[in-house]
């Protein structure tokens, strides 16, 4: 009995010993060392061309990149588009057009604005409605004189049947006239009813209309009013210049440029009401050309050209307005006024026509080739940051090789601001980061770029004290080789900025 | 990489540390069911010998214990200490874990022959850690800018259920022994290939991969991405019985009485495979992988947050195909000598050698037990790579045809375990009529 004892408390003090003296999940749990960690990681690697940011660039804004390499930078407005719904909007049939005899011409269109020669009916849907006292049944057909379809006149035969009771009434289903073509002097069409009773003989109904849902085509022809279509208040937005702070420029080329594909058969012209520039001061400059007191005329197709659409395109540039004075003059804004007007003579004898699909399409955009000079220009942001996520970093070493193709001095610095502005620390020791002009060659092209290597340290004391920051503004300084005499350099698309940056950080989790 | 880095440096936690040496125990257990685990050539004692509910667990590494290794922050959380970290540490070390439960084996004399039967359910792992792994989580990769640094790990997990029939015949001094064994698998992952080479190239820190690394698996791990990788261990199952993962083996046995005193034997254990055709998936990663930093070009215009970690790991190309592959067993092979000095002591030896995974670990033991009327002790000594201290301790109580037996070996890494490189516990009921 006393070893059956003993067997009963060993074995489960052994089981004790072996699964309960240890706190399995304390003794696995796994954390961070006191001891610091430093690890080595490269943060960006990156060589920024021009040619790489002419892919990437998207919306308004893009960089154009001609056969021989030299970039222009492109704004582009809002794009117009008017279909032929402005020159004829879809007719409503508000009312019923009465047929007050067995021959009557209804005018479906006022001749006030539009002539119509010839037009075919799309969407389209007509209907009549007739009444008459006589108890026989009377039988009808209608023709309308102006409406063809495959060299057939419109034709339809209806029954007014007789049912014990007058007067008789009879309204019709709707009548597709999709495809069928209307060839009037007139805007009008002209009804030719038979009405004849059981016995042969021909009467006139006592009242007899025609309806329609919405008059709308997909061809027309004649002439076709007199209209303006109005763009104002559209801005394009330069944006080049926001962050200037100090520094001049000069491009030599820039240019604002309008391009209209016009598939609307008639003349159109346009004229511009407003074109204005806005500089980064605010100061308001208007545009002057003679092209502006002229205006000009779009191309548009001929009748043997129907479906196709004709390009105009021209530019303000240097030659022919003051862009190149008021555009380097910081320009930050475009606002313009233009306007469109259909037959600008009113002369009621020229012929056009308008389809369906055809449109008007009208784009405005600013060019600046990117030929200039640029005299220590000098442009600043500022950005918020917060810099509490980092408290377990002690202290970083970044390592930066930088390269620069462009033929211009550049140096950049960054300064750490506190919550009260106050500036606490600099990025860059000195100036900033300086990135020498690249060498030109004979051609005008540079040769690349050579790398140059900065440590920029954080010890412990300093990145408690950058800790603080809130806000980190950048100031970017820019110098063109021979800007002093607005020596002109093209930029090319090889040229770009080479950044390889590295840290080692040293961590130490709290 | 630190995620990973912690979460083996968690299943070294878990797994704690081991040899083999236990099996000397096996030994003094020789003439019942359980010495046939050892040798299926230890003939049995009794015409009807069975063994119920055989567990063993062994846990051990042949590198550092977890102590030597790590050490404890404020928070009680244990982390790699960059100080412990001793220049005797080799290039891999391995920590390895087994766990056997023999639910059920019977052995019964019919005429000149034992017949055996029984199942069990097997199950082993193994982490070959290299040392530039555990020397980059300590410490950060600063300290081996311009280095090359190996820091593929690999993992290894074979379970299976086990069912077998065998035969012992006693021929004069000789008795031989011979299970034939049906074998299906519930789980595995086996790494063939585990060459990961990490450098950080000094220009402005660079971090490049240089993989070549094959891992397979069975159900059990299961990979998404190189930051979503589960593994689903279910532990004692019966999945797949009869109808997946199939697998023969064998074991072979032989022992020879020299004389009343003395027996020597032999045995090869556990030689055979087992086909995976379940979910098996092969995970390869081949090449150079260098990642320099963001390209901002990439970035420009766009509002998408940047993360270096997510871009770090999407450099890392991984493929994943369906493969069915075969995997051996971890055999082992024995020699042992038992002698009988008179009715109350016998002193055992034994020689084992085990392929764990491919990797293969010797160890030496020698052992004495002292029999009472009603029970047994022993105690065991053993050695093996690394670790030259490991003592053991056995017990077994006799209850006319029934005994429970329970052994240990390592006392010390019964009690400290984070001290010791190796603990481990055999228990079980045998019965003898």
């Amino acid at each position: 009995m006393r070893i059956i004892k003993l067997i009963k408390t060993i074995i489960p003090a052994l089981f004790l010993v072996l699964f309960s003296c240890i706190d399995t999940e304390k003794e696995t749990a796994f954390g961070w060392s006191e001891s610091e960690y430093e690890i080595a990681v490269p943060l960006v690697s990156t060589k920024v061309t021009v040619s790489k940011i002419a892919e990437v660039s998207k919306g308004n804004t893009g960089l154009r990149i001609s056969a021989d390499g030299k970039a222009t930078v492109l704004y582009n407005g809002e794009v117009i588009r008017r279909t032929s719904s402005v020159i004829f909007p879809p007719f409503p049939g508000l009312f019923p057009y009465p047929i007050l005899d067995t021959l009557f011409n209804v005018k479906i269109i006022p001749n006030t604005n539009y002539l119509l020669k010839r037009a075919v009916f799309k969407d389209t849907k007509i209907s009549f409605s007739f009444e008459n006292a006589i108890p026989q049944d009377v039988k009808i057909k209608m023709q309308i004189l102006e409406l063809t379809k495959n060299g057939q006149r419109f034709e339809r035969d209806f029954t007014l049947k007789y049912n014990n009771s007058v007067p008789l009434k009879l309204q019709t289903e709707q009548i597709s006239i999709d495809g069928w073509t209307l060839q009037s002097e007139t805007n009008s069409l002209t009804f030719h009813y038979e009405a004849i009773l059981p016995d042969g003989q021909k009467i006139k109904l006592d009242n007899a209309q025609m309806n329609f849902d919405v008059i709308k085509f997909s061809y027309l022809e004649g002439y076709l009013g007199y209209h303006v279509i109005a763009e104002s208040g559209s801005i394009i937005d330069i944006g080049l210049f926001n962050k200037w702070l100090s520094g001049s420029f000069d491009f030599e080329d820039p240019k604002i440029t309008i391009s209209v594909d016009n598939g609307f058969g008639l003349p159109v012209r346009s004229i511009v009401n407003r074109m204005e520039l806005t500089s980064i001061t605010g100061n308001l400059v208007n545009l002057e050309s003679t092209l502006i007191n002229t205006g000009f005329d779009f191309a548009y197709p001929t009748f043997s050209e129907i479906g196709t659409i004709k390009r105009t395109f021209f530019e303000f540039n240097k030659d022919n307005s003051n862009i190149r004075e008021v555009f380097n003059e910081k320009t930050k804004t475009i606002s313009y006024d233009i306007s469109a007007l259909v037959n600008p003579e009113r002369d009621t004898t020229i012929k056009g026509f308008i389809t369906d699909e055809g449109y008007f399409l009208a784009n405005v955009a600013v060019e600046v080739p990117l030929n200039g000079s640029v005299n220590q220009l000098v442009v600043t942001d500022t950005l918020d940051i917060d810099l509490d996520d980092f408290k377990e970093v002690q202290s970083a070493e970044f390592k930066a090789i930088t390269s620069n193709d462009f033929p211009a001095d550049m140096v950049v610095q960054a300064f750490f601001l506190d919550e009260s502005g106050k500036n606490i620390d600099q990025l860059f020791s000195g100036d900033g980061l300086k990135l020498a002009a690249a060498n030109i060659q004979p051609n005008g092209k540079t040769t690349p770029g050579a790398e140059k290597i900065d440590f920029i340290t954080f010890d412990q004391p300093r990145f408690e004290k950058i800790r603080k920051s809130k806000r980190l503004v950048l100031l970017g300084s820019f110098n063109t080789t021979g800007s002093d005499m607005k020596k002109s350099l093209w930029i090319y698309d090889t040229y770009g900025l080479g950044l390889k940056l590295g840290a080692k950080i040293k961590y130490r989790k709290n | 990489m630190v995620k990973y880095t912690l979460m083996l440096i968690h299943m070294m936690v878990c797994l704690v540390t081991v040899t083999n040496a236990q099996d000397i125990n096996l030994l003094h257990l020789q003439g019942s069911m359980p010495g046939t685990f050892l040798n299926p050539g230890l003939s049995l004692d009794k015409t009807f010998n069975a063994s119920l509910g055989g567990f063993q667990l062994l846990l051990g590494t042949d590198g550092p214990p977890i102590n030597k290794l790590t050490s404890k922050n404020a928070s009680g959380e244990r982390y790699i200490d960059v100080k412990k970290l001793s220049d005797k540490l080799g290039d891999f070390h391995n920590i390895f874990f087994t766990n056997n439960i023999h639910t059920l084996d019977i052995g019964v004399k019919i005429g000149g022959i034992v017949v055996m039967g029984g199942h069990s359910f097997r199950s082993s792992a193994n982490i070959r850690y290299p040392k530039g792994l555990l020397e980059v989580a300590s410490q950060g990769n600063a300290a081996f800018i311009g280095q090359q640094i190996q820091i593929g790990p690999a993992f290894d997990v074979l379970a299976y259920n086990e069912l077998y029939l065998g035969i012992q015949k006693t021929l004069g001094n000789f008795t031989l022994g011979l299970k034939g064994k049906l074998l299906y698998g519930t789980a595995s992952i086996s790494t063939e290939i585990n060459d990961v080479q990490f450098s950080t190239n000094p220009e402005f820190y660079q971090l490049e991969l240089k993989n070549d690394y094959l891992i397979r698996s069975s159900a059990l791990l299961r990979y998404s991405s190189l930051d979503s990788i589960t593994i689903d261990y279910s532990g004692f199952t019966f999945d797949n019985l009869f109808y997946n993962n199939r697998g023969l083996a064998f074991d072979l046995g032989a022992s020879f009485k020299l004389d009343d005193k003395l027996t020597l034997s032999a045995s090869a254990l556990d030689i055979g495979s087992i086909s995976w055709d379940f979910f098996p998936r092969k995970y390869s990663s081949k090449g150079t992988f260098t990642f320099e930093g963001l390209d901002i070009v990439n970035y420009l215009g766009d509002t998408t947050t940047i993360s270096i970690a997510d871009t770090l790991l999407n450099k890392i190309n991984v493929t994943s195909e369906i493969e069915e592959y075969s995997t051996l067993l971890n055999s082992t092979f024995t020699l042992g000598g038992t002698y009988h000095l008179n009715h109350r002591w016998t002193f055992n030896a034994l020689y084992l050698l085990r392929n764990d995974f491919g990797f293969k670990r010797h160890s030496l033991s020698a052992s004495t037990m002292l029999k009472f009327p009603v029970f047994d002790l022993g105690v065991q000594f053993s050695i093996s790579k690394n670790n030259y201290s490991s003592v053991g301790l056995f017990g077994r109580l006799k209850l006319g045809p029934v005994s429970g037996y329970l052994s240990t070996e390592n006392i010390a890494g019964i009690i400290r375990p984070f001290d010791s490189r190796s603990a481990a516990v055999r228990l079980g009921i045998t019965v003898q009529i």
